[in-house]
C-alpha cells in the first residue's frame, strides 16, 4: 500500500479545527494581527515564484500557523502528459513551506496542450478511474508523500459514466492510496444541478479516507428558466451546505475544515466568522462522539 | 463512446472554438441544453484568463479602459491560449501582441507599457540574492579585472523604449481622475528595474549604463563590456558605473 510506503508528514492529525483559505489581500493582516484561526490553506500556484513578497509572506505565516497547499493547475485527470515543470514547482513549494496537507482536484484542465484553467468534469468510467489512479500515484511518487484529492462542482454529466461521482472518488482514493478532500459545498452544488441526493453521496465515502473538508459559498443563476448553482467561492456558506456539513461531521468525525473565498474577497473577519461556526460544529460533533 | 482522450479533445475544442469537432460528448441535457452547460465552463475559462491579465497589466487596463482591455485580451487569447496550469505566465507575449496591434496608430506606445509592466511582474517574483561582498573584489588582483564577469541581481530587468513609458505607467497606477497629459515626444527611456530587500526600484539609465548592463547580462567579460559601452558612449566611466550598480544592488557578484 502506498500509505505504508509514503509517510504522511508530521501533524496531519493535529490540524486544529477550522482554517481559512489564504489570499494575498490578507497576508499583511494575518502577520500583523495573528488572528485566532487554526490554520491556513494557500493555492500552490500562487507561491511558485522564486522569491518576492508573496513567498516571503507565506514563509512568515508558516512560522505562525500550520499551512496546507492546495493546487488548482496540475490537471490530474488530463490525458495530456503530466506537466513535469508544474509538478517540480509544486515539489519546491512543498519543500519550502512544509505543508501539513497537499491537495489537488479530481478534474482535468488541458487537452492537446490547450489549458482551460478551469476544473473540468471527468466521465466516471473505468478508463478514467484507471487513468486518474495512475496519475495520482505518479504525483505521490514524485512528491514523496500522500496527497488529497478533491471532488469538484459540475454543471454537466456524461451519459456514458459507469458509476456515480462518489463511487469514482471512493475507488480512486482507495486504489491510489491518496486521501480525500471532501468539498461539501461542491457536493451540494453538483447534487442540485443534477437533481441528486447530496446526503447519499456521503454514505458512499469511507470515513478513514476523508482528511479534510472544504466549505465555500455559491451563487444561483437561471439557465433556460431552470436554477443552476455556480461554485463561485464568492459568498458566505449557504445554510443547506451547513446542514450537509453537520451530517458529514457525524459520518466522518472531527475532520479539519477550511473556509474558502476566492472572488470579491471580504475582510478576513468575515471568513473568520464562518471558520468560527465550523469550529463550533466540529466541537459539537466531538462532544457527541465522546 | 469516445475514449477519454477523444472526449477531452472534443470538450476543449468546444470550449475554445465553440464546436467539439464532431466528437459526441455525450452530455446529459436534462432540461438545459448542452451548449449552455458547456458555456458555463467556457465563460469561467475566459473570465479566469482575463482576470489574470488584469492583475498583470493594471496600467494598460487603465489606459485603454475595461471594455477594450477585455476585447484585446480575448483576441490575444485566440493567438496565445494558455498552455499552462499556472495562469501567472499568461501575459508573457502580451506586449508583442499589443505592439503589433497598434504598430501604426496613436497607441503605439501600449506595447512598451505592457512590456514594462511584465518586467515589473518578473522583478516582483524573482529570486533573492545577497548584496555584493566588496571584500571579494578587493581580494582579486587588479590585473585580472578585465577578464572578470559581473553578475546581475536575479530580479534585474532592463527596459528601453522610444516613449516615456515610465511616466505613462506611473501615472496610470494611481486612481487619480485628472491625469496630466504626457507628451510622447518627451523622449526615449532606458530603465533598470530591480528588487532589493523586498523593495522594487526603477533606475533611469544613460545609453552607456544601459549598454554596460546589457553586456554584463550577456555574460561578457568586464573588458569586453567596457569596450562595447565606449563604442556607444565615449564619456562612459566604468568606475563610477560599477560603484553605482553595486550600491543600488544591480550588480551582486563577480566570477
Amino acid at each position: 500500500m502506498l500509505d505504508d510506503e509514503i509517510p504522511i508528514p508530521r501533524g496531519v492529525s493535529l490540524l486544529p479545527g477550522s482554517g481559512v483559505g489564504l489570499r494575498a489581500q490578507h497576508h499583511e493582516s494575518v502577520i500583523r494581527d495573528r488572528p485566532e484561526i487554526g490554520w491556513f490553506e494557500a493555492h500552490t500556484e500562487n507561491y511558485f515564484a522564486d522569491g518576492g513578497a508573496a513567498v516571503d509572506a507565506l514563509t512568515r505565516i508558516r512560522e505562525l500557523y500550520p499551512v496546507a497547499l492546495h493546487g488548482v493547475g496540475l490537471s490530474i485527470g488530463s490525458m495530456d502528459p503530466l506537466d513535469i515543470d508544474h509538478l517540480a514547482r509544486t515539489k519546491r513549494a512543498v519543500r519550502r513551506f512544509e505543508p501539513v496537507l497537499v491537495s489537488e482536484h479530481m478534474s482535468w484542465s488541458s487537452a492537446d496542450g490547450l489549458n482551460a484553467n478551469d476544473l473540468l468534469p471527468l466521465p466516471y468510467t473505468r478508463e478514467a478511474r484507471q487513468h486518474v489512479v495512475s496519475r495520482i500515484s505518479q504525483v505521490q511518487e514524485y512528491l514523496g508523500r500522500q496527497i488529497l484529492i478533491e471532488n469538484v462542482s459540475s454543471y454537466l454529466e456524461f451519459e456514458f459514466s459507469e458509476m456515480s461521482e462518489a463511487m469514482f472518488l471512493q475507488e480512486v482514493a482507495s486504489a491510489a492510496g491518496c486521501g480525500i478532500l471532501l468539498d461539501v459545498n461542491n457536493i451540494y452544488v453538483s447534487a442540485q444541478n443534477h437533481e441528486r441526493d447530496p446526503y447519499a453521496y456521503l454514505e458512499v465515502i469511507s470515513p478513514p479516507l476523508v482528511k479534510e473538508i472544504h466549505l465555500a459559498g455559491h451563487q444561483q443563476i437561471t439557465v433556460q428558466g431552470r436554477p443552476m448553482l455556480i461554485d463561485t467561492h464568492g459568498a458566505r456558506v449557504a445554510e443547506p451546505v451547513w446542514q450537509l456539513y453537520r451530517c458529514a461531521l457525524q459520518r466522518f468525525g472531527r475532520v479539519p475544515t477550511l473556509i474558502e473565498w476566492d472572488t470579491d474577497i471580504p475582510a478576513l473577519a468575515v471568513l473568520q466568522q464562518d471558520a468560527t461556526r465550523a469550529n463550533a460544529m466540529l466541537e459539537d460533533g466531538h462532544a457527541v462522539a465522546a | 463512446m469516445p475514449s477519454l482522450h477523444e472526449l477531452q479533445r472534443g470538450f476543449i475544442q468546444a470550449l475554445f472554438a465553440g464546436d467539439s469537432g464532431g466528437t459526441d460528448l455525450g452530455i446529459v441535457e436534462r432540461r438545459i441544453e448542452t451548449p449552455l452547460r458547456l458555456g458555463i465552463y467556457a465563460n469561467t475559462s475566459r473570465v479566469n484568463f482575463v482576470e489574470s491579465m488584469r492583475t498583470s497589466f493594471p496600467a494598460v487596463l487603465r489606459l485603454v479602459g475595461d471594455g477594450y482591455f477585455r476585447q484585446c485580451v480575448l483576441q490575444y487569447r485566440e493567438q496565445c491560449p494558455s498552455r499552462s496550469g499556472d495562469l501567472q505566465q499568461t501575459g508573457i507575449a502580451f506586449s508583442k501582441f499589443l505592439a503589433l496591434l497598434h504598430a501604426n496608430d496613436e497607441f503605439r506606445y501600449l506595447g512598451d507599457v505592457a512590456c514594462l509592466e511584465w518586467c515589473w511582474q518578473e522583478t516582483l517574483t524573482a529570486a533573492e540574492h545577497p548584496s555584493f561582498r566588496l571584500e571579494k573584489l578587493a581580494a582579486i588582483d587588479p590585473s585580472a579585472y578585465g577578464q572578470m564577469r559581473f553578475l546581475l541581481h536575479p530580479s534585474l530587468r532592463l527596459f528601453s523604449s522610444e516613449f516615456p513609458c515610465r511616466r505613462i505607467w506611473e501615472s496610470n497606477l494611481t486612481d487619480a481622475a485628472d491625469l496630466a497629459p504626457i507628451n510622447l515626444q518627451y523622449g526615449a527611456e532606458r530603465l533598470a528595474i530591480v528588487r532589493v530587500a523586498g523593495r522594487i526600484r526603477v533606475h533611469d539609465l544613460s545609453i552607456g549604463e544601459y549598454t554596460f548592463l546589457e553586456s554584463v547580462q550577456a555574460a561578457e567579460t568586464f573588458e569586453t563590456a567596457v569596450e562595447r559601452t565606449l563604442e556607444m558612449d565615449i564619456e562612459f566611466d566604468a568606475g563610477i558605473a560599477l560603484r553605482r550598480f553595486v550600491a543600488n544592488g544591480a550588480i551582486v557578484d563577480c566570477v
